[in-house]
């Protein structure tokens, strides 16, 4: 069985989840993208995680859900998120996910991984 | 649709609407597995909006699903294609009154959120289902939830001073006695908030772990300490259980004391003791056994109950304190459950003694309750708003 197959749709994984805790929607939480695996929906979601990895703690059958290997089909599809692209631009150009950095001064945008 | 749809933005905004695929799916579920339809999403923030959903949902003759953390076992907030009320966002404690020990919440607040924020009060809020860090207020009333330290404190009932709720026809009320509103499973009205009794926090706790190979030395030893007032919670698994788990397989009994009479005192291994008795339920339903029931059984008739269960090579494990199990079935294993159902009507238990009814017990219910249901409905939701075809059809 695979770690998907073995997820009871409980929702404990929702109790520690930094993005679910804030946002509050279904779909920000650990056990709506175990559903959509599940369903084999691809969604831009799956970048909505921290990859913390709370929610593997919280669950009693200790599953790992494979956020990276979600993103990786996302990126295949051509489905990435604006954000993303712009962070991995500015990885390959600069070295950080920022963009340019000048001394003293904020970025004006903020991407983070 | 898009009329609806525009309506709903209107009184929701727009952020707070969605009929996006994604979200109808998230929707469209809960922890019974059970799915349903959503037309519609929509996340309250408060009262006003969600009296003009009522008054909206009356004219179109809409269904309305409320729904709190979707931690529900029996599909109750499963929708038909339904506009689904999720109150999360409504999540605040509004007051706490120190002196007389009561807090004043939303419906959306989460049970564990609650305690940790009384905690610096030394008080607490006693209901603690196994799904208390995820469930919430406007759930556990709903479902009358007990949990695991039911057998000190009782059911959500005792601790409701008073519940906010909107009903069928858009009134706001403030309901004093909470009788007819908790159980009643979101087939009333969308409750908004209440006001809970607290409690002293827990100072001390311990507990013993006892296991047995033995129905009736199981059964003795729960009669034996049954009564003693500074027990908090007893909880219980099975043989089969045990194995699932990988564990000895024996009858385990876990008992909970709030002075020093339990064995184990190092708080960090009675959690972490405890969270494996909470985490028992999704581990066996990832072994196929997928099926919840939760009967509710007379204690002079467990060690009867138990042999069946045994016999028949069925998990179980609950709130043996109380009399409540949770036997787990595969999906294929209907008719052992019809053939329980009737052992729990000759042993005069009942069949739900904390889940509800829902959508997975309609054929099991009794008509009196249904004769019960329908009364209230007539007086909350004349116009069958909420949540049709849950309870009964
Ligand atoms: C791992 C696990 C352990 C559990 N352990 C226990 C336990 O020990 N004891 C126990 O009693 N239950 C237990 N349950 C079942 C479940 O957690 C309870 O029934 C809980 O009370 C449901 O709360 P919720 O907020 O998730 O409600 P939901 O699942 O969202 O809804 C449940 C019902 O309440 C209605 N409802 C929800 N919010 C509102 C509202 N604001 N207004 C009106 N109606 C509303 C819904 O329409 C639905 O009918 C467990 C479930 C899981 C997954």
């Amino acid at each position: 069985m695979t770690d998907i197959e073995k997820c009871t749709l409980c929702g404990l994984c929702k109790a520690n989840c930094p993005i679910y805790k804030v946002l509050l929607e279904e779909k920000y939480s650990p056990r709506g993208k175990a559903m959509l695996i599940k369903k084999e929906i691809l969604s831009t979601t799956f970048y909505d995680c921290t990859l913390c990895g709370a929610c593997e703690v919280e669950c009693p059958v200790d599953i790992n859900i494979d956020i990276r290997k979600m993103r990786n089909k996302l990126v295949e599809k051509g489905m990435e998120t604006p954000a993303n692209k712009k962070m991995i631009e500015n990885v390959r150009k600069y070295g950080n996910p920022f963009g340019k950095i000048e001394k003293g001064k904020i970025p004006k945008e903020l991407y983070c991984c | 649709m898009s009329d609806i749809i525009k309506n709903l933005e209107e009184i929701f905004g727009t952020e707070n609407v969605s009929v996006s695929e994604v979200d109808k799916l998230m929707y469209s579920f809960d922890a019974s597995q059970r799915e349903g339809k959503t037309q519609v999403v929509v996340w309250p923030k408060n009262a006003l909006q969600i009296q003009e959903l009522i008054k909206y949902a009356l004219n179109a003759n809409l269904d309305i699903v409320p729904r709190g953390g979707g931690t529900g076992l029996v599909g109750g907030c499963v929708p038909n294609n339904s506009i689904v009320v999720d109150v999360s966002k409504m999540n605040k404690i509004e007051n706490i009154n120190l002196k007389e020990k009561e807090v004043l919440v939303q419906a959306g607040l989460v049970i564990k959120d609650l305690n940790d924020e009384l905690k610096e009060h030394n008080l607490f809020f006693p209901i603690i289902p196994s799904s208390h860090k995820i469930c919430q207020i406007g759930g556990i009333i709903a479902t009358n939830a007990a949990g695991i330290r039911a057998i000190h404190y009782g059911k959500t009932d005792k601790w409701i001073k008073e519940i906010q709720i909107i009903n069928g026809n858009g009134d706001n009320l403030t309901i004093k006695d909470p009788t007819e509103i908790c159980g009643s499973e979101g087939i009333l009205g969308i409750i908004i908030g209440a006001k809970l009794k607290l409690t002293d926090i827990l100072e001390k706790r311990t507990l013993t772990v006892k296991t047995f190979d033995d129905i009736d030395r199981l059964c003795e030893s729960v009669e034996k300490v049954a009564g003693n007032k500074n027990i908090t919670a007893i909880e219980f698994f099975g043989k089969h259980t045990a194995e699932i788990a990988d564990i000895k397989s024996q009858y385990h009994l876990f008992i909970e004391y709030n002075n020093d009479d339990g064995e184990i005192k190092e708080i960090n291994k009675i959690n972490e003791l405890l969270n494996l008795r909470k985490g028992l339920g999704p581990l066996i339903g990832s072994k196929k056994y997928t099926v919840v029931e939760d009967p509710k059984i007379p204690m002079n008739k467990l060690p009867d109950f138990l042999r069946w269960l045994e016999e028949n090579k069925i998990p179980v494990f609950g709130h043996i304190g109380i009399g409540i199990f949770h036997p787990r079935f595969k999906p294929d294993q209907d008719k052992l459950i019809i053939e329980m159902f009737e052992l729990v009507k000759k042993l005069g238990g009942c069949v739900s003694g904390e889940h509800g009814i829902g959508l997975a017990k309609k054929k099991n219910i009794n008509s009196k309750a249904i004769e019960r249901f329908k009364i209230l409905k007539k007086k909350y939701d004349p116009k069958n708003i909420f949540n049709r075809g849950k309870i009964y059809d």
